[in-house]
């Protein structure tokens, strides 16, 4: 619960301007707000809106524009540098989207959370013992960061934190890499510590946080909206049962895979990534592949890719060797943009090695336009969000009409609003005869499938 | 459980900071930084402790040079003291002059340090040695002497004592070893055997032991017959020849040789210690001096007089001049070096911040500052700085070894070595931890603002401007300097440092210049084809690192073209005034009534008669002349195509012209004023007609116009006059075309002796222009190298980019590019910035090189001027190495490319 009447944070008309190497780049114009001390608040919007610039300021890595900023007892505009560097050891702790970004890979968990006291000299908010045991991570503290997993990263990493000191954290999309389970042990812990009395600013798309959020800050184009309804209709169970039926099984399927097998090696473990999986898919089907992280998604759709070769099993599939991108494109969960590219350029990247650009540049110019990316296509991907680069994957992904459409998580970083745009994409691409098979644990995104495919330990279920 | 809470907080808050006790051994789990920080360090050590190595083995060189001198020897260098009046009677008595001075001299020298031992020779008046029946006798010298029978070249006869005979009296007498010969004097005799016969040494004697001696057993003017020469017996049968023949006086001389291999710390040692000795011998007042300078007969002079000597002091003299012009240009390619390696290891220490991005980010988040941040960079990089500084080390010293000089490294230069090894390491440490800690400030967006601001400013120039003044300085001061004090020439070491800010301020700017224009058609490059395309837009997105890329491979080739040009133009003015000068390979200077050699002498030649300011033109301006003998003279005499406008057989063909009648046909070089029509020669005016000019002609050794004439066409027109080619002060001249050895076993087959001989290597070996010459021919190495490192440097970062590009690559594949479109885009990029960088190195280098070539002239008053050259082998074999770095890159890039497993790295993200 919100400590009475104390504020962790507050900024007024908040301007942060980035220059870029083509033009400035807007990001927040104006923010007054205030952030309850003991509270979790809830940052929203969509990708671009200038939530990860905000969390930025509020942690004291960047200076604002103009406008103020006061955290605790510190001035963020005026502070010097010595001065916001203690402010960034003792009174707020960051917490990177990546989990793996919070460690130094050699130390151990509990060197991370030696060197977070050394770094402050200051007792932490919650005892050692007490803050471990909330946290469940007292059985991996001679674990290095390698050997957790993407849960146990984010929590072992907001144990650092306040092992620092810190009275607030500061988060950008703490769970977007995390799978449902794993995402809802964390906020469970947040919660928690909400309730002992931390304060949390978190930058998300995730309704689960926005329903578990005490305030919520809702930002589009780097201004301030009303407050979002938040949470979704009906359960995720409500939502999978609802979801439309298989296609006609008797038209020939565009995609066969049939015991499909595939083992590989993780250092010393054997890893059964998929055992005996049969997908099918025919023409115009949107197809979601869902499963939680680790559970052989990815590996799936390597192997119907190409990029991996089964151990066993049969595979029939557009282009069959040698697929094309009109055979198979793909958007990967690292996007694989071209830096020294701008957005329309990546877009148009498969009309130009294909030496179609001039007659399919209209496509491209529409894709642009129908994923809200026509402002930015002269931007580097560098100058975008991590959402508008995803859209411009799926707009490259769709550009030459392919038959078939492999997309690994294309709205992990997309907001409600977004999401259902790519969906609306990927649903007209399907119109048009592209099968579309999409790997995802955003169980949001159910509704706009055709049919829904469970995978669990590499099997489907 | 309080047991529990109690471990908790003693594990989580006890025991050292991780961050520094995991520092040092750290860089072990990232074999990459660990490789590219040891590599930076050893190169700023090898460029460090290099110098001091380098130069105490030049100096060790220089003075083994000296000291090797046959006029010099380990002898000559060492201590000698002789005395040409000493009794010789009773000569080992305790109480005899010779056993006192013995004493006296062993007390001075023996504690002079790297001399020795102390030999002494003792060498009697001349005696008559004949056969036993007195038929045939010679004069030769008794001589006595420690390893004497060492220290000549054995004709005949073994062993190491015993009674040796010159050659020459040993073939009058018809004697060898195991004959008797009979040794007389004033009617008193000695019977001995002869084990041995010598070498004669009166024409050169060939080691320096005998320099006490050289002015009474060696031959001096070519018409004497040849001194007495030593009969080197035992001292038993020498003290028999004293009493027995009753040999008054004689020569004893003590001397102790220099240790070979010294280094010149040692010679400075040797040269204070025997300067000290010398003090003392010379004192008249003091005991030992009176003892030293005692004349033992009525008159001393300078032949048999006392007298100490060392040639120490001349040897490290001439040492020192030859050294202060290698110094100059070697301390100012250890800056340069030491700059090169300082680049690398900074670079080191940003690659490996870069590659560990992600764990500055944190530390930045985290409230670390940029200090501690530095120190942990220094703690990290102690331990690859350390190995490489060992290996920079080890590699300095291999490589003086292998490629520098010959001579004696000194222990003090070894010390320096290793402390500029240590000092290197704290260097290379430090630099890594103000990198780094610059570096981690990219992560604060005001310093960032900054440092992107500090990047567009246009350093490059206040580099230019730099190079201006350098310029400016070396015209009106000159690019040679003189020490009056020490009479030393040394190369200026602006001669150096000129290119360098040159090419470093035009080569940063062209490449600003070229990205700027890149940037300008960005808009208009849609339309290529994908390979250009993809090459443009990768060389617009970094316009920072393009630039730093093309700059720093045009400021290398651009050093590497320059010294070339630098090197090979001194070169070719140092053959043309040498050969200019000298005629020919060889110059031998004979009097003008010796016959020529005949047609067997072992080696081309020509005849020439040569005059310095010979007479005066109808203009009053003097001349020098040239007689030459126009058959021959192209056969053998220098020429360089420069010279003239014509070949050298059309121009000199023209003075011997058909019709003989009509002015005297002839060439000047180096023409002042009008064309002459006549010219007063030796009381004879004659009219000449100009057939030919040239701008230099060998034989040319002043600024003077210079006039070729065929001698035999000269005698002819001057007919009954003064023969203008014996006059004082002509110089007739045989030019051979030969090296130094033909020549020499040439002219010994003469009848006559030349009085000078000349070669083109004596006029070249002139220490401040050989200096200079390696200093370009070091640049010309450092630049290569540095040029190679940029290159691997640029091919790795292709490599780096393209790791975090695979993702992008195999979806490119799926779109349409293959394996061949990919290494083409990545060629095309590597061949855009080669090709601007080398085309602007290239021009800035020769540019570069013509400004300075003219300043720097070896032998002003000897034509022609300094000559640039353009290092046309090395332009053409650069676009051709620079191809197959383009080629070696596109493929080791699309070869990474293709050994990435997309599926795992896809897996990844799972």
């Amino acid at each position: 619960m919100p400590t009475e009447g104390a504020v962790a944070a507050r900024c007024e008309d908040l301007v942060k301007t980035y220059r870029t190497a083509t033009g400035e780049v807007r990001a927040l114009r104006g923010i007054t707000e205030t952030f309850p001390a003991g509270a979790l608040t809830a940052v929203v919007g969509p990708s671009g809106s200038g939530k990860s610039s905000l969390l930025r300021l509020l942690a004291g890595l960047d200076h604002p524009t103009s406008g103020t900023i006061r955290v605790g007892d510190i001035a963020v505009e005026r502070a010097s540098g010595r001065t916001l560097r203690r402010f960034r050891r003792t009174v707020v702790g960051y917490l990177f989207q990546r989990p793996s970004d919070n460690f130094l890979p050699h130390l151990t968990v509990a060197d991370h959370l030696r060197l977070a006291g050394r770094l402050t000299h200051r007792p932490p908010r919650i005892a050692p013992q007490e803050l471990l045991e909330t946290l469940g991570i007292a059985h991996r503290l001679d674990h290095r960061p390698s050997e957790l997993s993407g849960g146990e990263q984010q929590r072992a990493a907001i144990a650092e934190v306040l092992m620092g000191g810190a009275e607030t954290i500061v988060a950008d999309e703490p769970t977007a890499e995390l799978d449902s389970a794993s995402a809802r042990h964390v906020l469970d812990t947040i919660r928690l510590l909400v309730d002992a009395g931390v304060t949390f600013v978190l930058a998300t798309h995730d309704a689960a946080v926005m329903r578990r959020a005490d305030e919520a800050l809702e930002l589009d184009h780097g201004v301030r909206r009303s407050r979002p309804s938040g949470g979704g209709p009906g359960t995720f169970v409500d939502r999978v049962a609802a979801a439309p039926t298989p296609a006609d099984e008797l038209e020939p399927p565009i995609l066969l895979a049939d015991g499909i097998s595939k083992t590989y090696r993780r250092g010393e473990e054997v890893v059964h990534a998929l055992e005996d999986v049969e997908v099918r898919l025919r023409q115009g089907e949107l197809v979601g592949l869902i499963g939680r992280s680790g559970s052989g998604k990815t590996t799936l759709l390597n192997v119907i890719a190409g990029w991996e070769r089964p151990d066993a099993g049969r595979l029939e599939r557009p282009g069959e060797d040698a697929p094309g991108w009109t055979d198979i494109a793909v958007v990967p969960q690292k996007l694989g943009l071209l830096e020294e590219l701008t957005v329309r350029e990546n877009v148009e990247h498969p009309l130009r090695l294909a030496g179609v650009l001039d007659d399919r540049d209209d496509r491209a110019e529409e894709l642009l336009e129908r994923l809200g990316l026509a402002h930015l296509q002269d931007r580097q991907p560098r100058e975008t969000s991590l959402g508008e680069q995803q859209r411009a994957a799926v707009a490259r992904a769709l550009v030459r009409n392919p038959r078939l459409l492999l997309a690994d998580e294309p709205t992990g970083h997309q907001d409600a609003g977004f999401a259902n745009v790519v969906f609306e994409a990927l649903r007209d691409a399907a119109a048009q005869g592209t099968a579309c098979l999409v790997a995802t644990h955003n169980e949001q995104v159910v509704p706009h499938l055709d049919r829904v495919l469970h995978i669990a330990d590499g099997r489907l279920t | 459980m309080r047991e529990e809470e109690a471990l908790a907080k003693t594990r989580l808050t006890g025991g050292p900071n991780p961050l520094w006790s995991r520092a040092p051994l750290m860089l072990l789990r990232y074999p990459g930084l660990f490789a590219a920080l040891a590599v930076g360090a050893m190169l700023l050590v090898l460029a460090a402790a290099a110098y001091p190595l380098f130069v105490s083995a030049s100096a060790g060189e220089l003075l083994a040079e000296r000291i090797d001198d046959p006029l010099v020897t380990r002898f000559g260098a060492g201590a000698r003291y002789r005395n040409g009046t000493m009794p010789l009677d009773g000569a080992s008595d305790p109480g005899s002059p010779v056993t006192k001075i013995d004493r006296a001299f062993r007390r001075l020298v023996d504690p002079v340090p790297h001399v020795g031992p102390i030999v002494a020779s003792t060498l009697g008046p001349p005696v008559v040695v004949s056969t036993p029946d007195g038929s045939r006798s010679r004069e030769v010298r008794p001589l006595v002497g420690d390893e004497a029978v060492a220290h000549v070249q054995r004709v005949a006869g073994e062993g190491d004592s015993g009674v040796w005979m010159p050659q020459l009296a040993a073939e009058a007498l018809g004697v060898g070893p195991g004959d008797a010969i009979v040794v007389s004097e004033d009617q008193r005799d000695v019977t001995l055997t002869v084990d041995g016969v010598y070498r004669d040494i009166f024409r050169e004697p060939g080691d320096g032991y005998w320099r006490p001696w050289n002015d009474e057993i060696v031959l001096y003017c070519e018409d004497c017959p040849p001194p007495p020469q030593p009969l080197i017996v035992d001292p038993p049968v020498f003290d028999e020849l004293v009493s027995t023949l009753r040999l008054q006086r004689g020569g004893v001389a003590w001397q102790a040789a220099v240790e070979p291999d010294l280094t010149f710390d040692d010679a400075v040692e040797i040269d204070r210690a025997l300067d000290a000795v010398a003090d003392t011998v010379v004192d008249a007042s003091s005991h030992p001096g009176r003892l030293f300078q005692r004349c033992y007969t009525g008159f001393c002079g300078r032949v048999n007089g006392p007298s100490f000597s060392s040639s120490m002091g001349d040897v490290l003299s001439q040492a020192q001049r030859r050294l202060a012009a290698v110094e100059s240009p070697a301390e100012l390619l250890r800056v340069a070096g030491l700059l090169v390696a300082l680049v690398v290891v900074a670079a080191a220490g940003a690659f490996a911040m870069s590659a560990r991005r992600v764990e500055a980010s944190l530390l930045f988040a985290r409230g670390t500052g940029p200090l501690t941040v530095g120190a942990r960079a220094a703690l990290e990089a102690l331990f690859p700085c350390l190995v490489g500084a060992g290996l920079g080390l080890v590699a300095a010293g291999a490589l003086v070894s292998a490629v520098g000089p010959d001579g004696q490294i000194a222990s003090s230069a070894t010390q320096t070595a290793v402390r500029a090894t240590l000092l290197g390491a704290a260097v290379a440490v430090l630099t890594i931890a103000v990198v780094s800690a610059v570096s981690f400030l990219r992560h604060s967006e005001l310093h960032r603002a900054r440092l992107r601001f500090l990047t567009k400013v246009p350093w490059e120039l206040a580099l230019i401007g730099l190079a201006i003044l350098v310029l400016s300085r070396l015209r009106s001061e000159g690019a040679l300097l003189t020490d009056a004090a020490s009479s030393t020439t040394r190369p200026s070491s602006l001669v150096l440092l000129f290119p360098v800010l040159f090419l470093a301020g035009f080569a940063t700017l062209a490449a600003r210049l070229a990205v700027t224009a890149l940037r300008a058609g960005r808009r208009r490059s849609a339309n290529l084809p994908p390979a250009p395309f993809l090459a443009f837009r990768r060389l617009v997105d970094a316009p920072q690192l393009t630039m730093l890329l093309v700059g720093a491979v045009g400021l290398c080739l651009g050093l590497f073209v320059q010294a070339q040009a630098m090197a090979d133009s001194m070169r070719t003015t140092m053959d043309a005034k040498a050969g200019v000068y000298v005629g020919a390979d060889v110059q031998a200077r004979i009097d003008y009534g010796y016959e020529s050699p005949s047609s067997d002498f072992g080696a081309p030649y020509t005849r020439v008669n040569r005059q310095y300011q010979a007479g005066t033109f109808d203009t009053g301006a003097t001349f020098d002349l040239l007689a030459v003998d126009s058959e021959t003279l192209t056969d053998v005499a220098y020429w360089d195509d420069r010279f003239a406008d014509e070949s050298f057989e059309d121009l000199v063909g023209r003075l011997t012209p058909d019709d003989r009648a009509g002015p005297l046909p002839v060439i000047v070089a180096r023409p002042r004023g009008g064309e002459p029509t006549q010219i007063s020669l030796a009381s004879s005016t004659l009219p000449v007609r100009v057939v030919g000019e040239a701008q230099a002609f060998p034989g040319m050794s002043s600024l003077r116009p210079l006039v070729i004439v065929d001698a035999e066409r000269l005698l002819e027109a001057v007919g009954e006059g003064v023969n203008p080619l014996d006059v004082p002060g002509a110089s007739n001249e045989l030019w051979i075309r030969a090296s130094e050895e033909e020549a020499a076993d040439a002219l010994s087959t003469l009848p006559y002796v030349p009085s000078v001989v000349l070669t083109t290597q004596e006029v070249k070996d002139i220490p401040h222009i050989a200096a200079v010459i390696d200093a370009f021919l070091v640049l010309n190495a450092l630049g290569l190298a540095a040029a190679l490192l940029v290159l691997a440097a640029i091919v790795m970062y292709l490599q780096a980019r393209q790791r975090s590009q695979v993702v992008s690559y195999g979806l490119s594949l799926r779109m349409g590019m293959d394996g061949k479109g990919h290494r083409r885009a990545v060629a095309a990029e590597l061949m855009a910035m080669l090709a601007v960088a080398a085309v602007v190195g290239v021009a800035l280098a020769i540019v570069a090189a013509r400004l300075v070539v003219p300043l720097l002239d070896p032998l002003a008053a000897v034509p022609p001027d300094p000559i640039p050259v353009v290092p046309l082998l090395s332009l053409v074999v650069l676009p051709v190495v620079l191809a197959f770095v383009v080629l070696v890159g596109a493929s080791l890039t699309e070869r990474r490319a293709r050994k990435v497993d997309l599926g795992q790295v896809m897996r990844l993200a799972d």
